[in-house]
């Protein structure tokens, strides 16, 4: 089984780079057979990719995303998940020429990285590491996907805006749709990331003794979490639609990348097994 | 085949000679019953739209008492055979099939792409079918006509794109909102592109129409048309942020709306975009008002551009349409080129 893994890995990693390229080329040349195709890969990788998740949990004993292997692969699971709650709420696959190649990017990534199985230690051995875990990636997934229909607005508007509208003007979606789907996802998003800080400080709790230990990882998600929370009230209260709330998620994304990554790299820290 | 079309067209005949020999509904049935019993037809369809008059029909073979279709045309409108000579385009067997094709996928009308041919000739084939003037043959060609439009309007983009003035606005309009269902639109001034953008609006479920005009009769007189609500003029700038849509055509010496002024409006609006259809020459909108967030002022040459721009795309597609034709016209050309007779099915 262990030689198993790698292989349902590179099929997953090669189906979803497929997928990214055939949305690509849909976007391009509009032909409906090239998305129906790239729709069956990215399918098949996400069947993949699911069997690699759960095969690694099962050789670890329980629900892991242990390193930043594993939860690179969770991340990118989570990603196209996401993608495809907004594809049915939007009715627009025109985000996936963003959003699936940031999928392959992060298998992709997660090729480079130590990929051993490792035994849970017994400090995470909880019922709250599920919990804590999945919700905080949903937020990470969430705000990457308000991140690719930013991008999306942004690249419209400088259509419209340009008073020269050219191929791409018909097809991507009307920026009413991108501005509303952006906002709608971070929204959730929020709310994943607070259940996610949430049910980490009450196992922190009950596992250390403190609610909060100012760790790097938590100041950074604590900031990343008061980033979108103003990007919240700006929609809410200041009316800020459109162009510069698109501008904030983006900025809001990178945040989020460093809280990922940077503050495990850059910092030793409680969260050092990611 | 001895398949036969004899056509009069927007690009054949003026007007004063189509509606001569055009075939109104209420004489179609009697048309094609006459055809039908006339010297060498043995099967027959009319298709006569405002643009179009044309008799597809199927002849005897060796038939020679001259041309059964100018006759019929000329004896039913009661018209002199030799003077619609001129305007008379005749085809026979393949180049009446490749005709056929082409007029199904719109890119023998009009305005090249428009939807209305596709549902048009579907008419007449049900018409005829109904009344027994159809045999096997025009029966298979129409049914492949049918099929033949229906791959073209899903697999080329030459319905797609706006090409005209209005249209365009209304295409830039959903590309900024997402549905135009319950927007507000506001009219200045008075033009006929001006109130055609607003009825085109309107059907797409714009829920109100405000109308603005230098004397406020005029503005009462045209909501009235519109079923809008008439607003003083002087009272224009600070019923903006209440609107979405804004078309102005007034011949005003100076800009009508600043840039201030709509940049305070999306501002009291809390960003809810702004769209300004500028129709009028010299412009009404300050075009600094583009530079504004969520404000988007186009110009009636940046609407003919975008027109334009969709015009040529319109052609590209008819490239790839003609390629799809021409395969069509080749495989049903081969299925009869046997007996001339409808084949079977089965064939590949």
């Amino acid at each position: 089984m262990d030689n198993f893994i790698p292989l349902l890995f590179n099929a997953a990693f090669a189906t979803l780079f497929a997928g990214a390229c055939l949305y690509i080329l849909h976007f391009v040349g509009q032909r409906r057979f090239v998305r129906a195709l790239a729709r069956s890969f990215v399918l098949a990788g996400f069947v993949f990719l699911s069997s690699v998740l759960a095969l690694r949990s099962f050789a670890a004993g329980g629900f892991s995303v242990l390193g930043l292997h594993e939860s690179l692969l969770f991340f990118a699971w989570l990603l196209v998940a996401a993608f495809w709650i907004s594809e049915l709420k939007s009715g627009s696959s025109v985000n996936a020429i963003l959003a699936m190649p940031l999928v392959a990017a992060l298998l992709g990534a997660a090729r480079f990285v130590d990929n051993a199985v490792k035994p849970l230690p017994p400090a995470l051995q909880s019922r709250w590491l599920g919990l804590h875990v999945t919700s905080c990636f949903i937020g990470y997934a969430c705000f990457a996907l308000g991140f690719c229909f930013a991008v999306l607005y942004l690249w419209q508007e400088a259509e419209i805006k340009s008073r020269k509208v050219d191929k791409n003007f018909f097809r991507l979606p009307s920026l009413g749709m991108l501005d509303s789907m952006g906002y709608k996802t971070i929204a959730l998003g929020f709310i994943s990331l607070s259940i996610g800080i949430i049910s980490g400080s009450v196992w922190a709790q009950r596992a250390w003794g403190a609610l909060w230990s100012w760790d790097p990882k938590e100041t950074w998600a604590l900031l990343l979490w008061l980033v979108y929370l103003a990007y919240l009230h700006g929609r809410v209260a200041r009316g800020w639609k459109g162009h510069r709330s698109a501008w904030y998620a983006i900025a809001g994304f990178f945040v989020m990348i460093f809280t990922y990554l940077g503050s495990s790299f850059l910092f030793q820290g409680l969260h050092s097994y990611l | 085949m001895n398949i036969r079309v004899l056509g009069i067209n927007h690009k054949t005949a003026p007007i004063e000679i189509r509606e001569k020999v055009s075939f109104p509904k209420a004489k179609l049935d009697r048309a094609l019953l006459a055809l039908k019993n006339r010297g060498s037809v043995r099967e027959n369809l009319i298709l006569s739209t405002c643009n179009r008059t044309e008799l597809y029909a199927v002849v005897e073979n060796g038939a020679s008492e001259g041309d059964p279709l100018v006759s019929f045309l000329a004896d039913f409108h009661g018209l002199d055979p030799r003077q619609l000579s001129q305007y008379i385009y005749e085809k026979k067997d393949r180049d009446a099939v490749n005709h056929l094709f082409e007029v199904v996928s719109s890119l023998d009308s009009m305005i090249v792409g428009e939807t209305q041919i596709f549902g048009q000739v579907k008419d007449a084939y049900f018409r005829a079918r109904s009344l027994n003037t159809l045999g096997r043959t025009l029966d298979y060609i129409f049914e492949e006509a049918i099929r033949v439009g229906k791959r073209v309007r899903t697999e080329t983009q030459i319905g797609k794109g706006a090409v005209s003035i209005s249209t365009a606005a209304i295409e830039l309009a959903r590309k900024i909102f997402e549905t135009l269902e319950g927007k507000t639109v506001l009219i200045i001034g008075a033009g006929k592109i001006g109130e055609m953008t607003v009825k085109n609006l309107h059907s797409r479920g714009v829920s109100t129409i405000l109308v603005a005009n230098r004397t406020l009769a005029k503005a009462q007189e045209l909501a009235r048309i519109f079923g809008g609500r008439a607003v003083a003029f002087d009272d224009l700038a600070s019923c903006l942020e209440r609107c979405d849509i804004i078309i102005s055509s007034t011949n005003a010496p100076h800009f009508v709306i600043s840039r201030d002024q709509a940049q305070a409006a999306v501002r009291a609006r809390d960003n809810e975009p702004l769209f300004f259809i500028d129709l009028g020459v010299p412009r009404n909108i300050d075009p600094q008002a583009n530079t504004i967030d969520n404000v988007y002022v186009y110009n009636i040459d940046d609407l003919a551009s975008v027109r334009d721009a969709n015009i040529r795309e319109r052609m590209a597609a008819a490239r790839d349409a003609r390629a799809i034709i021409a395969q069509c016209v080749e495989s049903v050309c081969c299925r009869f080129s046997a007996g001339g007779r409808r084949p079977e099915r089965a064939l590949p």
